[in-house]
């Protein structure tokens, strides 16, 4: 048990960053994004005894996390994009600050299809793409096209709300 | 104008947000797992059923109580019987939820959570109707004896109450409630649906 402990807090200091920032380009909200990644880890630190060696184990937290995303209900999400939009175009264009531009960013990602969130935000952590296609079981042929189009789409949606 | 590489340079200056200490107590107490919450509520739904057939069969057969009517005995086990099921159906649907998997593939995980919320819906067509009848079945049953010799008026009466409540709870009431929880399911799974289809090869 004591191992396991080490363990679970050796992997959370590991993997937390990332995985709050996909919660994070999954929502765009960080209250909420805390919810799932403690919601992830607690999946983690109950299955972790399931855990074969099968994939990483980076793999196997950020499928995790993925499933928790997905399965998390949307109605919130919607809401809070939308008060969001509004206070992110009252905001003058000189005083975005780089933070500003990140939570725009956030807020962008959030505009996507669920799982086009999920897939460009491991796009955006450099994850490679053979490890993206383990996480969310597609495979790397339809990884390819479906990357490609997120990322004009996303552009497009960052530009649009950058012009504001 | 910025091309995805600035976009993709953005994110990865941004840093997450401050890293707290693990609290592995919080994280242990499961309070934010969905499926945990889930499965309680159905786990201790089922326990506390068990537990009122058992309290029912105290009653009726080793306390003070004494039933002199076939009738009454009929109904006490209509009432054990109805509510036991329930029990058993209802740790069933906590079984159910136990063995969706968290750590498959998110096709295969959807389609778990699918196949649950799909069970619930085809569950709540015909086990609350039916729940509801032979529960309330066993108690008009079980009052003839509790109301006998009492004053004709006050028996009609007690009939007319019971009768109004019985319709209205299973006419109006019953059927919005059902309505609201078809809906709520359909929802459930209509986004279950979509997420999967967003999954497929394009």
């Amino acid at each position: 048990m004591k191992q396991q402990e080490e363990q679970f807090t050796e992997l959370y200091h590991q993997y937390a960053a990332g995985i709050r920032k996909l919660c994070l380009g999954y929502t765009g909200d960080a209250m909420l994004a805390e919810d799932l990644l403690q919601e992830s880890f607690v999946k983690v630190w109950k299955n972790m005894d399931k855990f074969r060696g099968d994939a990483a184990w980076s793999t196997w937290i950020y499928r995790i996390a993925a499933n928790t995303c997905l399965t998390h209900l949307r109605k919130k999400n919607e809401q809070f994009v939308d008060a969001d939009e509004e206070r992110l175009a009252m905001i003058p264009d000189d005083e975005r600050n780089k933070e500003q531009e990140v939570q725009l960013l956030y807020k962008c990602i959030s505009k996507l299809a669920e799982t086009d969130r999920l897939i460009i935000t491991l796009v955006l952590e450099d994850k490679p793409y053979e490890e993206i296609a383990d996480i969310t079981g597609i495979t790397e042929n339809n990884l390819r096209v479906k990357i490609h189009r997120i990322k004009k789409q996303l552009s497009e949606i960052y530009n649009s709300y950058e012009r504001l | 104008m910025k091309d995805f590489d600035a976009i993709k340079d953005l994110w990865q200056q941004a840093t997450a947000a401050e890293q707290k200490t693990v609290d592995l107590s919080a994280i242990t107490r499961q309070s934010k797992d969905t499926k945990t919450k889930l499965f309680r509520q159905l786990f201790f739904g089922g326990i506390i059923l068990f537990l009122t057939v058992v309290f029912i069969i105290w009653v009726i057969y080793f306390s003070d109580v004494k039933l002199s009517w076939i009738v009454t005995h009929i109904a006490v086990w209509i009432i054990v019987t109805t509510v036991l099921l329930q029990s058993i159906l209802t740790l069933f649907t906590a079984y159910k939820i136990s063995l969706i998997n968290d750590t498959l593939p998110p096709a295969q995980h959807l389609q778990q959570w699918e196949g649950y919320y799909s069970f619930r819906k085809k569950q709540i067509q015909w086990n609350k109707p039916l729940y509801f009848l032979f529960l309330n079945l066993g108690m008009g049953l079980y009052f003839l004896e509790v109301v006998y010799g009492r004053p004709i008026g006050y028996i009609i009466f007690l009939i007319l109450i019971y009768a109004a409540w019985m319709l209205y709870a299973y006419f109006i009431l019953g059927k919005r409630i059902l309505e609201k929880e078809e809906k709520k399911l359909k929802g459930v799974i209509d986004e279950l649906k979509q997420i999967e289809e967003q999954l497929k090869a394009e």
